[in-house]
């Protein structure tokens, strides 16, 4: 069993505050409530509820059962490893002889297994726990590319003064390349387009 | 390979009424189609914002469909 402490101005928000950080309902739990509210009905400002629950319905692991059964569905061989977990980010890490079919064309298959894994963990819960799926280290190993990718495109935008277009990317990727280029006194950037896919242009600026 | 089986997990776990998830399968020679159909209320569910989340499940499906050389597509009944 784990057991955790969690705080609210009334019993309510403290159990809710649990239920909504931990991702589970009323029923999977075991709450005590540490000090009663009423004895002290002045000067006690939070109430705090212990919440146990089992190890097995640890958020961590529940998203790490996920991403087991939702590969073993699409036919796919894997070892999967939770890396990292607290309540605001879990990192799961794939292990597959098959990992150019997980990633898929600039990674959007697992853009995509990542969407689908962290809409369905954070599902009904007032709390979004960001979590994030890699596979041999591809996201780190995107990460360099694109910085790299970033600099090459700036010096030539500075040589040529002419802006340059990049190819379309997700908001992780064009992330990636604002802050690279953000301290650049002679470089602007700005992304273009509708929805989530959008395209970034590198644009001269004078100094 | 089980397309089928696939959706009905992906949608079973998204919406919140799972028992009114159904997937049907229509094969032909070069395509199957599945028609996913949910409770009314779930329907935001698997499409999402921008049609995120069903752009994300058909990723998913052409992914492992890649292997068989047979195109499948999805469609969302509402």
């Amino acid at each position: 069993m784990i057991t955790r402490e969690f705080s609210g101005k009334t019993e309510k928000e403290a159990i809710d505050n649990a239920l909504n950080t931990l991702k589970l309902k009323e029923d999977q739990v075991k709450i005590e409530l540490e000090n009663k509210a009423g004895i002290f009905p002045f000067g006690k400002k939070n109430i705090v509820v212990k919440v146990s629950y089992d190890e097995e319905l640890a958020f961590g692991n529940r998203c790490l059962m996920l991403v087991r059964d939702l590969l073993e569905k699409m036919n796919i061989e894997a070892k999967i490893y939770l890396l990292e977990e607290n309540d605001e980010k879990v990192v799961i890490e794939i292990e597959s002889p098959d990992s150019a079919i997980i990633i898929g064309k600039q990674g959007k298959t697992l853009e995509s297994l990542q969407t689908i894994i962290s809409v369905i963990m954070n599902k009904n819960s007032t709390v979004w726990t960001k979590i994030v799926v890699d596979i041999g280290n591809y996201r780190q190993r995107r990460e360099k590319s694109l910085e790299k990718l970033a600099m090459s495109y700036a010096n030539q935008v500075k040589k040529t003064k002419k802006s340059i277009l990049l190819e379309p990317m997700n908001p992780f990727e064009r992330r990636i390349i604002h802050m690279m280029l953000k301290d650049d006194n002679n470089i602007d950037t700005q992304s273009e387009g509708e929805g989530t896919i959008k395209q970034i242009r590198i644009l001269y600026k004078e100094d | 390979m089980n397309e089928k089986e696939l959706v009905e997990f992906i949608a079973k776990s998204l919406v919140d009424n799972a028992d009114k998830v159904q997937v049907n399968m229509i094969e032909s020679e070069k395509s199957t189609i599945l028609e996913l159909s949910v409770d009314e209320p779930d329907i935001g569910k698997i499409i999402g914002k921008h049609g995120r989340i069903a752009k994300a499940i058909r990723t998913i499906l052409s992914a492992v469909s890649n292997k068989s050389n047979k195109r499948v597509l999805l469609d969302i009944i509402d």
